[in-house]
């Protein structure tokens, strides 16, 4: 009987051989493998939950530490990608501004330091120590901000677009000739511009720039674009409704036109 | 222990052993020794069986350890199938089995086992393999104390 079942033992073995050169499993086991697998798994997981266990218990200290230390490197990470997010936004904001056509004047750049929505204005870094005057331009990548109004030795107030105290002349350079016309500050997204031309050819989505007939706000400064155009038989005038190119809440520099 | 009950402990002892053989033993590794669960659970299991008994127990579990070892399972079915012929020989002995035999037993089992499988199976390099055997004979026989202590139980569950 010993000797038979060694027999088998050694034929069968052949037979798991073959089937292994053939690359797949004998019946025995793969019937072992099936019947054992559940234990082995449960077996393995209870080993490892009871060795993850003793080493919670043995390195708690550790362990905690180490994971106070890597929440204040995630946090330093967060700050730090925050960080470079805004100051990449910042290199591009100057890259814009030093992009700026310069209008045949000298530009200062400077920093917002102040802003009052409701008063219409910005106060910058700069005053007339770095040779600012009343009545520049203001200007950003995006367009017109507004102009100088109060200038002090280190310091200096602009009076923005939306301002309803502002008005300068613009153009629909759009249309040729461009039709020219006076812009007023309505809101901090609407300007109003009246056209000296009643019959002028505006229609929505021109843009309007600076019309330059002024001492210090060069021409081709953008504006804003015409969003909406009336017409007012009674007093022979065209109105249109603009749209400020420049939202002065987004932006953080400007240049003075000097 | 008898009829269904051994027959019944040998099955529920050789599932058991290969599940822990397959998912715990390489897990519980020191320097190269692992405890061989099915060693074990022959050895203990071999000395309450009868000599055909005991051939089959070995057999059984040669085939299990060769199928989950995935190799050299003539050299596993030789190899255990006298082991557990072997082991229910001893029991022809008059004494009475205790732990210090039963581990005593398991871990000379192992050696010769594991001994013998590498005369049938050479392994590639021979003294770690020596050194493994011996480490995991030290375990076995340690492992195979309290394992006699709850068979015993479990053949007669008045003996204190």
């Amino acid at each position: 009987m010993l000797l038979g079942l060694c027999v088998f033992g050694i034929v069968y073995g052949r037979v798991q051989t073959a089937r292994r050169v053939s690359g797949s499993f004998d019946p025995v086991a793969r019937i072992v493998h099936g019947v054992s697998d559940p234990v082995a798994k449960l077996s393995g997981g209870s080993v490892d939950f009871l060795g993850d266990f003793a080493y919670g218990l043995t390195h708690a200290r550790r362990l905690t530490l180490e994971n106070e230390r890597m929440r204040q490197l995630l946090q330093a990470a967060t700050l730090y990608t925050e960080k470079t997010d805004q100051l990449t936004q910042e290199i591009d904001r100057l890259r814009g501004l030093e992009a700026l056509p310069d209008h045949k004047k000298q530009k200062v750049i400077t920093d917002i330091v102040g802003y009052s929505p409701y008063e219409n204005r910005i106060t910058l870094a700069v005053g007339s120590a770095q040779g600012i005057g009343v009545g520049m331009a203001v200007v950003c990548d995006q367009g017109l901000v507004g102009t100088v109004q109060i200038v002090d030795s280190h310091r200096c107030q602009v009076q923005l677009l939306s301002s309803a105290g502002l008005t300068l002349g613009a153009l629909d350079l759009t249309r040729n000739p461009p039709p020219e016309g006076l812009l007023n500050g309505e809101s901090t997204s609407k300007l109003g511009l009246v056209f000296l031309d009643p019959e002028a050819p505006v229609s929505l989505g021109d843009q309007i720039f600076t019309s330059g007939h002024s001492e210090h706000i060069p021409p081709g400064i953008l504006i804003g674009k015409v969003i909406a155009v009336d017409f007012n038989p009674e007093f022979g005038t065209r109105r249109a409704t603009v749209f400020p190119a420049v939202q002065v809440g987004r932006i953080r520099e400007v240049a003075i036109l000097k | 222990m008898k009829g269904v009950r051994l027959f019944s402990v040998i099955l529920i002892g050789l599932w058991l052993a290969g599940g822990c053989q397959e998912g715990l033993a390489p897990r519980l590794n020191l320097g190269g020794a692992s405890p061989d669960f099915l060693l074990i659970v022959l050895s203990v299991l071999g000395l309450y069986c009868k000599r055909r008994q005991g051939a089959f127990l070995g057999f059984a579990a040669g085939m299990i350890e060769g199928s989950l070892a995935g190799a050299n399972l003539s050299a596993y079915v030789l190899t255990r199938t006298i082991a557990g012929f072997a082991c229910a020989s001893i029991s022809h002995f008059e004494f009475e089995p205790n732990p210090f035999v039963a581990g005593a037993v398991t871990a000379v089992v192992t050696v010769l086992a594991n001994l013998g499988v590498m005369f049938v199976s050479p392994p590639g390099a021979i003294f770690p393999f020596v050194l493994a055997t011996i480490g995991s004979a030290v375990v076995n026989g340690v492992l195979a104390m309290p394992l006699h202590l709850l068979i015993r139980r479990l053949s007669d569950p008045y003996v204190r």
